[in-house]
């Protein structure tokens, strides 16, 4: 039955996100005294197909984990809406709660089905895993759940042969372990098998390889790309690292997006956004991103290195207040997004050669 | 000994500030004594940046705490480590009492921490932690409170706004420039930093990286900058030294370390790290696990990851051997390292 329903969406995007935003509301004094407010993702539109690669890049603050999260059906958008397969994720957790299966029509796809295809990794994998449970007792949870029609020893060659794949050997050995037994990238690859064994259709991977050592990180990222081709899966990559959203996306054929605070504001193909970037805060992340073979640190392509208070964004483009090509127009107008190429948009006027931002003042040094 | 010194040199230092010889650090557990710095010899000139690069668990930041003798209890520290001021003798770290360590810290040699860890109280304004260092160390205090004004400046800072914050309401990167001015405040020569930038965002990162440029270059500083990313470094720094298994492994204009290392680890870890100016995306990985510093390898300690390791490295343990000018490496085969693992960071630009 799932099956049949894969193949006839497949002309759906795994997930489509439409103008979403994020709100977060603090109340002060239980709500006396007002509430602050943060929209955390701000009317953001991205699109993410069947084995596709999205990295999302910005700085803390900017809002990617949110709108990673809002991707997998974690978050609940305040506007706009989320598409699994062309069916509204949230509709279809209200649908499946009332309990009632006969609202559900034919070619409906079960909340719980869009759940088990939506996985995430974390940053930590130790805080992911169980403490208690070997490797092999955490591997066997997801197979004992959704494919319970195998065997106990069936199950168990299943994982040796994926810990043998991802080079945990003698998986045996490795079975048998529990996680504080394992070095961070053996936990992680642990995690990333049991996002796996539920044949997702996207994993989320949250800053996945952060925490790892640096000679560690290129050799986890190789696995990632190695377990996509092979479990056809897509992934949306956040880190607020380029060069690693570089390497992962490339070798993926994928995209690079953008944020920041709150907005995506530039995205594309890989070499688009590296050898062609549009939005001056790209290029800011190009510059602050090292590079063995430059020499030269220079100073900051940018007017002010502090981040603005993300509960008050600045008025007209968010990133005016910091940036170096700032005009009297970017204090008022909140710049749309543009199409640069097919593959490629981006939220700058300077993208427009006919844009009044061209006969507008530039903005005083002084804020 | 005398032999030794002559071996391993000075590593081309005619005017050391800070000569570190022999030093090791050694706990003792239960399953052993844990080396966990083992013989360094490395010598810091005066007003250079230097960067001490290593991944977690090479001893990069057990090499800054013997800078100022500061490492924690039960470990201890055995070596040399010799201070020399602009004018005026040599000072013998390691034999100075308590008093006499804290009043050459600040004033000689600051320490400048990560910002998300304890840097500052939080119960204290800013404006009071440059009080009370000022205060300490019997410095003029209004004298120095300018001071403080004009090098939190330097550091993109408003003076007024920040003396009168606490550290939960500033950002990271502020509370890490902050601590940059507090350890400056005492006009030290030296400023040791230890993954200073780690916790922070590219954008601050790289920012800092460049303040840290200017404020050398106006307070005549000798840097010393501790940090797991050797990408980050390479711009700053004039010279570069790799730590691996507890000892430095290569050391060397940074140049000429990124463009012809001689140590197959220093190699293999340039070879890790994505290089978005790198036309492909070809990656090495390094195979196996950082030294366990209580069981470390007889020999080579990189000889169980080395790809060109034979019976002498598993035997004979390297000393740093001239690779180039002013260029050092502990490797019995530096000639057949860079014939082996090829950098890819220069494959792309040809």
């Amino acid at each position: 039955m799932s099956q049949q329903l894969t193949e006839q969406s497949d002309d759906e995007p795994v997930i489509a996100m439409n103008d979403v935003t994020v709100r977060f509301e603090d109340e002060r004094f239980f709500g006396l005294a007002g509430k602050d407010s943060v929209n955390a993702v701000d009317g953001v539109s991205l699109e993410i197909e069947q084995n596709d690669v999205v990295a999302l890049v910005g700085e803390s603050g900017c809002g990617k984990t949110t709108l990673g999260k809002t991707a997998i059906g974690l978050q609940r958008p305040t506007d706009g809406s989320v598409e699994f397969r062309g069916q509204d994720i949230w509709d279809a957790k209200e649908r499946d709660q009332l309990l009632s299966l006969s609202r559900r029509s034919e070619g409906d796809i079960p909340f719980s089905e869009m759940r088990k295809s939506l996985q995430i990794i974390h940053q930590d994998p130790a805080s992911s895993l169980n403490a208690n449970y070997t490797v092999e007792n955490e591997l066997e949870q997801p197979l004992k759940k959704w494919q319970s029609d195998l065997s106990r020893s069936d199950r168990r060659a299943r994982i040796r042969g994926l810990l043998e794949y991802v080079g945990m050997t003698p998986a045996e050995d490795y079975a048998q372990r529990y996680p504080h037994q394992l070095s961070g990238g053996e936990q992680q690859r642990v995690a990333l098998i049991r996002s796996l064994l539920m044949n997702p259709s996207l994993i989320l991977a949250d800053e996945a390889i952060s925490a790892l050592d640096v000679s560690l990180r290129v050799e986890v990222m190789d696995l990632m790309l190695d377990l996509q081709d092979r479990f056809n899966t897509s992934y949306l990559f956040i880190s607020h690292d380029l060069a690693n959203a570089w390497y992962l996306a490339k070798n993926a054929g994928g995209r690079i997006g953008i944020m920041y605070l709150g907005e995506l504001v530039e995205i594309g193909s890989v070499d688009e956004i590296v050898n062609n970037p549009q939005h001056p805060y790209t290029k800011a992340l190009l510059w602050a991103t090292p590079d063995i073979s430059s020499s030269d640190v220079g100073d900051p392509p940018i007017r002010d290195i502090d981040i603005p208070d993300p509960s008050d964004p600045p008025s007209g483009c968010r990133f005016h207040t910091r940036c170096p090509e700032a005009r009297e127009v970017c204090r008022t107008d909140s710049p749309p997004i543009y199409d640069v190429s097919d593959n490629h948009q981006a939220s700058c006027f300077r993208t427009t050669e006919t844009h009044e931002y061209w006969n507008s003042q530039p903005l005083p040094d002084e804020q | 000994m005398s032999q030794q010194q002559q071996r391993h040199g000075p590593t081309g230092i005619d005017d050391p500030i800070i000569e570190m010889r022999d030093a090791s650090v050694t706990f003792d557990m239960a399953r052993g004594s844990s080396r966990v710095l083992d013989n360094v010899d490395l010598d810091i000139a005066r007003e250079e940046v230097i960067g001490i690069v290593g991944e977690s668990g090479s001893g990069k930041t057990m090499f800054a705490s013997a800078i100022l003798d500061s490492v924690d209890d039960p470990g201890y520290l055995e070596g040399e480590v010799t201070y020399h001021p602009e004018d005026g003798e040599p000072v013998d770290i390691l034999s100075l009492t308590h008093e006499e360590l804290k009043a050459l810290r600040w004033k000689e040699i600051a320490f400048v921490v990560q910002g998300a860890q304890s840097g500052f109280n939080p119960t204290m304004k800013i404006g009071d932690h440059f009080i009370e260092t000022l205060r300490t160390h019997d410095a003029d205090i209004q004298e120095g409170m300018e001071r403080a004004r004009q090098l939190l400046e330097d550091v993109y800072l408003e003076p007024k706004q920040i003396l009168e914050s606490y550290a939960h309401q500033l950002s990271g990167g502020q509370k890490q420039r902050a601590l940059i001015a507090l350890g400056l405040i005492l006009e030290p020569d030296v400023l040791v930093m230890d993954e200073p930038t780690a916790a922070l965002d590219l954008l601050m990162q790289r920012s800092i990286v460049s303040l840290l440029a200017e404020l050398k270059e106006e307070y005549s500083l000798t840097i010393v900058f501790i940090t797991h990313d050797l990408a980050l470094v390479t711009d700053l720094a004039d010279r570069i030294a790799v730590m691996y298994g507890f000892d430095v492994v290569e050391i060397g204009p940074s140049e000429e370390l990124l463009s012809s290392s001689g140590h197959p680890y220093t190699r293999k870890l340039l070879n890790t790290v994505p290089n978005i100016g790198q036309g492909t995306a070809e990656m090495d990985i390094i195979e196996g696990s950082a030294p366990d510093p209580v069981n470390v390898p007889s020999g080579c300690t990189f000889y169980p990851r080395c790809p060109l390791a034979d019976e002498q490295c598993e035997q004979v343990d390297p000393p740093l051997d001239p690779v180039g000018d002013d260029h050092f490496a502990a490797c019995h085969y530096p000639d057949a390292a860079k014939e082996a693992i090829p950098l890819a960071h220069l494959e792309a630009d040809e």
